[in-house]
């Protein structure tokens, strides 16, 4: 009789587990998927910021820029001489 | 008092009506749970499901060293939502102090308009500034842009898209199918307040546009533009072109056509999307001499020691009288006619040929032929069909005239001469990767037109051009240069002559010419003023050999 009391409760409190473990997966995707969505909105953003500096630092490297600074720094290539080849 | 049968009795239905409702409550979940669940979960999803279309980021388009040169990256439009405001003056005064303006004065004069733009283009800093300030009726819509960090250089190449996004010009049109990518719709489920409960997620590398990667050198580019842009100027022509070859591989190192635009302004005349270079054609003038000696010694029918008579440089063929700029009295080499640019000796040595061999070789040079270099609206030139060649159309064609080519067939045709006799196809993609897939362009021979020998005949008679001829300013020092000068009359529709007034002024070449590394074409078209080739184009020739000589470093032959 108390071996059949015990199955009983045992069998109950394994279904109760059951429905909390349920009730806790449905609840913690659905967080999980807040977070993932948040991420991926967040990995947009940062690819796009990515872009956009790699876009102003070749701006700033353009070859008229470049061109340009060297005029004003009155840089001039070398004579062939005084260059070293590795 | 109750009996105990009777209080039992309540007990037991109390116990029986709990029992009851309980089993009611667990066959309803069962009910819903089960059997009525998938309805509810349409309906749930109808509610909170939404389609989102992921944008597909335009491929970039890379330089011959992988610095970019069209990208596109995410702007965005600010918007005012006229139904939202409730502060117009903090509104104004929000844009205001981020430097943005707009001509309504009154939340009135927006009317009853939910999308009324006030500023594009802007960068998502300026943005995240405007959206802290939480001021409602402000919206932001973002798109890619299409951007060009080095600005108007290479234009003509690259071209511009239009405002679908599609590519309307140039290698952005040429190569729309691989840069445009593919927009996915994504599914996507949100909840009350609109945050995503769940989306599907695309790895964007799938779905990206391809990197299109070109032959073009961007700091060759630069030198041809710069020099050229000095010419035009200088010069005051309408137009100029500078393209530099590698002649063994084909490769355009460099192509510019001038004026040019900036692509990332707004275009205020699709004339000037034209690529001058591949769309247009013009009478070559004495450059196109080379076709007639390379034929003639290819054939045998010449050689570097036979002379000709210059009939005191004016002679009358087929009702009209040819002249010769530089007159030579008596007989000249076939080194000192091309030297001197002779029109009556070239006219002797194409009489030599015969119309069938000369025509049979302007094709094997690649004129009146499209290249297949890979950008849109390449023009084909204009030869007339060989059967109707009249008395003079021979003559005339021998020096030039009376036909038309393209600046990219020129230079493949002194690309013949520096690569031993081969044609190569003109290649401007070097290669594609993305979505998976990587194409490489080789390099592709497209036939022998003339043979070794030939070859190093007219090298040394090109030579001599430069060295004691018309195309003297084109010396490179330290480089045996090889050349030709090319002054050519336009026709004038109107009068249907030949100007006197306008020219196109240009000089091909190659060097070193022992082992040709690069071959340039410098075209000026109507300069006002001198607009003999040696004084125009060879110069200009000269600065650009030499800065790139420099830049390649390449050994010096002399």
């Amino acid at each position: 009789m108390k071996k059949k009391k015990l199955k009983f409760y045992l069998c109950l409190g394994l279904c109760i587990f059951a429905v909390f473990v349920y009730l806790w997966e449905q609840v913690y995707a659905k967080e999980l998927n807040y977070r993932v969505s948040q991420l991926n909105s967040h990995l947009k953003k940062v690819l796009d910021e990515n872009d956009s500096l790699k876009f102003n630092r070749d701006s700033r490297l353009s070859t008229e820029n470049m061109h340009r600074i060297s005029e004003e720094k009155n840089l001039k290539r070398p004579v062939d001489q005084s260059i070293i080849r590795l | 008092m109750k009996t105990p049968d009777k209080s039992t009795a309540r007990i037991k239905f109390v116990k029986g009506c709990v029992f009851l409702g309980f089993l009611l409550l667990i066959l309803r979940l069962g009910y819903v749970q089960i059997i009525y669940s998938s309805t509810i979960n349409k309906m749930v999803s109808r509610l909170i499901g939404r389609e989102s279309i992921e944008e597909a980021k335009r491929g970039d388009i890379l330089d011959a060293n992988g610095r970019i040169l069209a990208t596109s990256i995410r702007r965005y439009v600010v918007f005012l939502d006229a139904r939202k405001i409730s502060d117009f003056q903090a509104v104004k005064k929000v844009l205001s102090d981020n430097a943005i303006t707009f001509k309504q004065n009154s939340l009135q004069a927006l009317g009853d308009n939910s999308y009324v733009p006030v500023a594009y283009n802007l960068s998502e800093d300026v943005v995240e500034k405007i959206r802290k300030q939480n001021v409602a009726g402000i919206g932001f819509e973002s798109k890619y842009t299409r951007q060009y960090p080095e600005g108007s250089m290479s234009a003509h190449i690259l071209g511009v898209i239009g405002t679908d996004g599609k590519g309307m010009s140039g290698v952005e049109q040429e190569f729309e199918s691989y840069l445009s990518g593919t927009n996915v719709r994504l599914k996507q489920k949100r909840d009350g307040t609109g945050s995503i409960l769940s989306e599907e997620i695309v790895d964007k590398s799938d779905i990206n546009g391809s990197t299109v990667q070109l032959t073009i050198d961007m700091n060759i580019q630069f030198i041809v533009e710069q020099e050229l842009k000095k010419a035009l100027v200088q010069s005051k022509a309408k137009n100029a072109v500078g393209i530099v070859q590698n002649p063994k591989t084909g490769e355009i190192l460099a192509m510019v056509t001038l004026p040019d635009f900036s692509p990332s302004e707004k275009i205020m005349s699709l004339a000037s999307l034209r690529n001058y270079a591949v769309s247009d054609m013009f009478e070559p003038g004495s450059t196109f001499k080379i076709v007639v000696v390379a034929a003639a010694l290819d054939m045998g029918e010449i050689n570097l020691t036979d002379s000709f008579f210059l009939e005191n440089g004016s002679m009358k063929i087929g009702g009209h009288r040819i002249n010769d700029d530089h007159i030579i009295s008596g007989r000249a080499s076939v080194e000192t006619i091309m030297a001197m640019s002779s029109n009556i000796g070239v006219v002797k040595i194409a009489q030599k040929i015969g119309k069938d061999s000369f025509y049979m070789y302007m094709r094997k040079f690649g004129f009146y032929s499209l290249s297949g270099i890979e950008l849109p609206g390449e023009a084909r030139g204009k030869i007339s069909d060989v059967r109707q060649w009249d008395n003079f159309y021979l003559p005339s064609a021998s020096f030039g005239q009376g036909i038309a080519v393209t600046a990219i067939q020129m230079v493949g045709a002194f690309s013949v001469l520096a690569n031993d006799g081969v044609l190569m196809k003109p290649v401007i993609v070097k290669e594609i990767d993305g979505q998976g897939l990587s194409q490489h362009f080789a390099p592709t021979q497209t036939r022998r037109v003339v043979s070794s020998e030939t070859v190093k005949e007219m090298r040394q008679i090109l030579t001599a051009v430069v060295e004691k001829g018309t195309g003297r300013a084109a010396k490179v020092s330290g480089y045996s240069v090889a050349g030709k000068t090319g002054t050519a009359q336009k026709y004038d529709p109107t009068t249907k002559t030949y100007s006197k007034k306008h020219y196109i002024s240009s000089f091909a070449g190659m060097f070193p010419a022992s082992n040709p590394e690069i071959v340039i074409l410098i075209l000026v078209d109507e300069p006002v003023g001198d607009y003999y080739a040696s004084s125009i184009s060879a110069p200009v020739f000269k600065r650009i050999a030499q800065r790139i000589a420099a830049y390649l470093n390449i050994p010096k032959d002399e």
